[in-house]
C-alpha cells in the first residue's frame, strides 16, 4: 500500500474545500451568508465569494416607520452593503446577481456600476427588481437600463435576464438576444420606455420570454423555435409569433377581457400546443357568455383563471366554454377577486357537457360569493373524475362586522360545494 | 472482510475495485461506480492496484457514499429514479451523520452527490446561532471579544431582528 493514496484531512470544518464550502454559503441569503464572518477568522471575508448575490432588503421597506427611519436613510445603507460586497468579492465569477429594493433615477450610478461589476463577473442570472413602496415619489422616473454596446465578450456567459420597473429599450434587449449566445429567458416588467420587440433573426436559445405591463408597448414579432413559455400582459397590440413549435406554455394578461381575447385570436395557431394557459384580468365586467367561441385545446393540461371581476351582474360561466374545449384538462386553479361588495344569491344548476379527466380544482382567495362561487359549482358539478378541491379563503377586506359577514358567506358557499362533490373527492380546507 | 456491493452480484467481465475505510472494512465497488468520484478516478488511473485505502472515511459513511455511486452508475435505472434517490439518501440523516457524509463527498470530489448534500447542509444551518455553528462544526473562534464585536457592529445589517435557533 502506498502511502501517497491516503487521502489525509484535519479537523472537521478546516477540512471543507473552498468550493464546497462556497457551495453552501450560496444557499444562503446574503445575511445569513454575512453572519459567517464572525465564525472564525479564516470565516471574515469567506461569505463575499458566494456565488449568488442576492441583495434584497424589500422586507426593510414595510418596517420604515416602525424602526424610524426613513427611505432615504435606507437606500443609503443599502447602497453601502451592495457596494461593500462587490468590493470584497474576490471569486472570479457569479451565477446570479440581483437587486431588490426601492431605487430610482437617483440612483443610477450605483446600478450602472453595479450592472458592470456583475458582467466583469460573467453573471449567468442578472435580476434587477426596482419595487416601488408606497414611500416612493412618483414623480421620480424610474431607473434606465444602460447602453451595453460596449464590451460585448463580458455578456456572453448570461442565461436569464429579469428587469422590473427598470427602464429599457427595444435596442437593448435586441442587443441582449443577439450578443448572448445561452440567453434563455428574458423578462421585462414595467418598463415605461420599451415600445417594440422585433428581431429579426430567430431568437434560437431563448425559451423563456416575458413582457409585463410595459406601457406604451406597440408591437412584438418575434421568432423562436425553442420558446416553451410565452407571457404577455398589455393591451391589444399587433403580435407575431413565428415558429414557436416548442410553446407549451401561455400566459396572457389586460385590463379588459376583450383585449385578452383580441391578442389570443392573434396567437391562435399555437393554442393546439398549450399545456399550460394562463388568463388574467385586472377589471372583468359583464356577462362572460358573450366570449367567442374558443379554439380547440386538445393538449391543455393545467388552467389558471386570474380575475378580477367588477360590477354585480358580472358572471364567469362563459368560461366553461374554455373547460369544455379542453378535453385532457387535469387541473384548474382559480384565484379570483371581487372588487365590489360581494353578495350570496342562489345559484341554479347549469347544464352542461361531463368533463371527463379534471382531477384537481384549487381555488386561492374562496369568498362564496355569487362570481366564484357559480364557477365553482359548475366544475365540481361537470367533473366526474374530480379528485381533490384545495380551497383557500379570501382574506377579508371589510372592518370588524363585515369580516364575520365575508366568512360566513365564504363558509357557506363550502358547503353548498361539499354537497356537490362527486364521490371519493376530497376536500382541503386552508384557512 | 469483503462486503459485496449492494446492487446485485457483480459479473466477473466487469471491473471491479476494492476500497477500504479507515476501520479497516473492505467494499468491492465496480469500476464504473468508483469512477464517478473524481478522487477515486485519479487514483486508479495513477495506479494498478485495486486496493484503495481511505484513511479517514469510516465504515459507516463510506458504505453510505458506495451505495450512491452504485446507484448512480446502474444503467438500468432511469433519470428520474435517481433523483427521487437522492432526496431520499439526504432527507431522514441526522445533522452527525451529514456531517461526516459532506467530508467524504468533498474529499472524494462526488460532484453530484456535493451538490445534493451542500443543499441540506445548507437548510440546516439557516438561520442558526454563531455559537451553534462553532460547536456543531468544531470552529475555534479565533477572535478577542471586542473583534468579534466590532464585526457584528460593522455588519449591522445582518444581525436585523432575526430569530435565531440554537437547537
Amino acid at each position: 500500500m502506498d502511502d501517497s493514496y491516503l487521502i489525509r484531512t484535519q479537523t472537521p470544518i478546516d477540512r471543507l474545500s473552498d468550493d464546497l464550502l462556497i457551495s453552501i454559503l450560496s444557499r444562503f441569503s446574503m445575511t445569513e451568508a454575512a453572519r459567517t464572518s464572525v465564525l472564525a477568522r479564516r470565516w471574515r471575508y469567506f461569505w463575499t465569494n458566494n456565488r449568488v448575490l442576492d441583495f434584497d432588503a424589500v422586507r426593510v421597506l414595510s418596517q420604515i416607520e416602525e424602526r424610524d427611519t426613513t427611505l432615504h436613510n435606507e437606500r443609503i445603507r443599502f447602497v453601502k452593503w451592495v457596494n461593500k460586497v462587490a468590493m470584497l468579492h474576490s471569486y472570479s465569477t457569479i451565477d446570479e446577481f440581483r437587486i431588490s429594493f426601492d431605487l430610482d433615477e437617483g440612483f443610477d450610478d450605483h446600478l450602472d456600476r453595479w450592472i458592470q461589476f456583475a458582467f466583469r463577473k460573467r453573471v449567468k442570472k442578472l435580476e434587477l427588481n426596482l419595487v416601488k413602496s408606497h414611500h416612493t415619489h412618483t414623480q421620480h422616473k424610474q431607473y434606465s437600463f444602460p447602453n451595453m454596446s460596449h464590451g460585448v465578450s463580458s455578456i456572453e456567459s448570461l442565461v436569464t435576464l429579469i428587469l422590473t420597473n427598470v427602464d429599457v429599450t427595444e435596442e437593448v434587449l435586441i442587443f441582449f438576444v443577439s450578443n448572448c449566445p445561452f440567453l434563455e429567458e428574458l423578462c421585462v416588467k414595467g418598463s415605461n420606455c420599451l415600445e417594440n420587440l422585433r428581431t429579426s433573426r430567430p431568437a434560437i436559445r431563448l425559451r423563456r420570454l416575458e413582457i409585463v405591463d410595459c406601457r406604451g408597448f406597440r408591437s412584438l414579432k418575434i421568432c423562436s423555435p425553442n420558446l416553451i413559455s410565452y407571457t404577455f400582459h398589455g393591451t391589444n397590440i399587433p403580435m407575431v409569433l413565428k415558429n414557436v413549435a416548442s410553446l407549451v406554455s401561455l400566459s396572457l394578461g389586460a385590463k379588459f377581457h376583450g383585449e385578452l381575447i383580441l391578442n389570443m385570436n392573434k396567437i391562435s395557431r399555437c393554442l393546439s400546443q398549450l399545456e399550460t394557459l394562463t388568463l388574467r384580468v385586472s377589471e372583468f365586467q359583464g356577462r362572460g357568455v358573450i366570449l367567442p367561441i374558443y379554439p380547440h385545446l386538445p393538449r391543455l393540461k393545467k388552467l389558471v383563471i386570474d380575475i378580477c371581476t367588477i360590477g354585480f351582474e358580472t358572471s364567469l360561466l362563459g368560461f366553461t366554454r374554455l373547460i369544455n374545449a379542453a378535453p385532457s384538462l387535469r387541473e384548474i386553479l382559480l384565484k379570483i377577486t371581487c372588487s365590489q361588495p360581494l353578495f350570496l344569491a342562489t345559484i341554479p344548476h347549469y347544464q352542461g357537457p361531463m368533463h371527463q379527466s379534471l382531477e384537481v380544482l384549487q381555488i386561492e382567495g374562496f369568498a362564496g360569493a355569487k362570481v366564484d362561487l357559480e364557477l365553482a359549482l359548475y366544475i365540481v358539478e361537470h367533473a366526474v373524475s374530480l379528485k381533490k378541491v384545495v380551497i383557500d379563503f379570501r382574506r377579508p377586506t371589510g372592518g370588524e362586522q363585515c369580516v364575520e359577514m365575508e366568512m360566513e358567506m365564504a363558509r357557506k358557499g363550502i358547503l353548498l360545494l361539499e354537497a356537490k362533490l362527486p364521490e371519493g373527492a376530497e376536500l382541503i380546507i386552508h384557512e | 472482510m469483503v462486503t459485496t456491493d449492494e446492487k446485485g452480484p457483480l459479473t466477473a467481465k466487469k471491473k471491479s475495485v476494492i476500497i477500504r475505510s479507515c476501520d479497516g472494512d473492505e467494499f468491492l465497488v465496480s469500476e464504473s461506480a468508483a469512477v464517478l468520484s473524481t478522487s477515486l478516478k485519479k487514483i486508479l488511473e495513477e495506479k494498478e492496484d485495486r486496493l484503495i485505502h481511505l484513511s479517514d472515511i469510516d465504515n459507516k459513511t463510506l458504505a453510505m457514499v458506495i451505495a450512491y455511486l452504485s446507484t448512480h452508475a446502474d444503467d438500468g435505472l432511469s433519470d428520474d429514479l435517481k433523483r427521487s434517490f437522492d432526496q431520499e439518501f439526504v432527507s431522514g440523516k441526522e445533522f452527525d451523520v451529514l456531517k461526516y457524509l459532506v467530508l467524504a463527498t468533498d474529499t472524494l470530489q462526488v460532484t453530484c452527490l456535493c451538490y445534493t448534500v451542500a443543499k441540506k447542509m445548507a437548510d440546516i444551518m439557516k438561520n442558526k446561532l454563531v455559537e451553534w455553528v462553532r460547536r456543531e462544526f468544531d470552529i475555534q473562534n479565533d477572535y478577542t471579544p471586542e473583534a468579534e464585536a466590532e464585526i457584528r457592529r460593522l455588519d449591522a445589517w445582518a444581525w436585523d431582528d432575526r430569530q435565531l435557533e440554537d437547537d
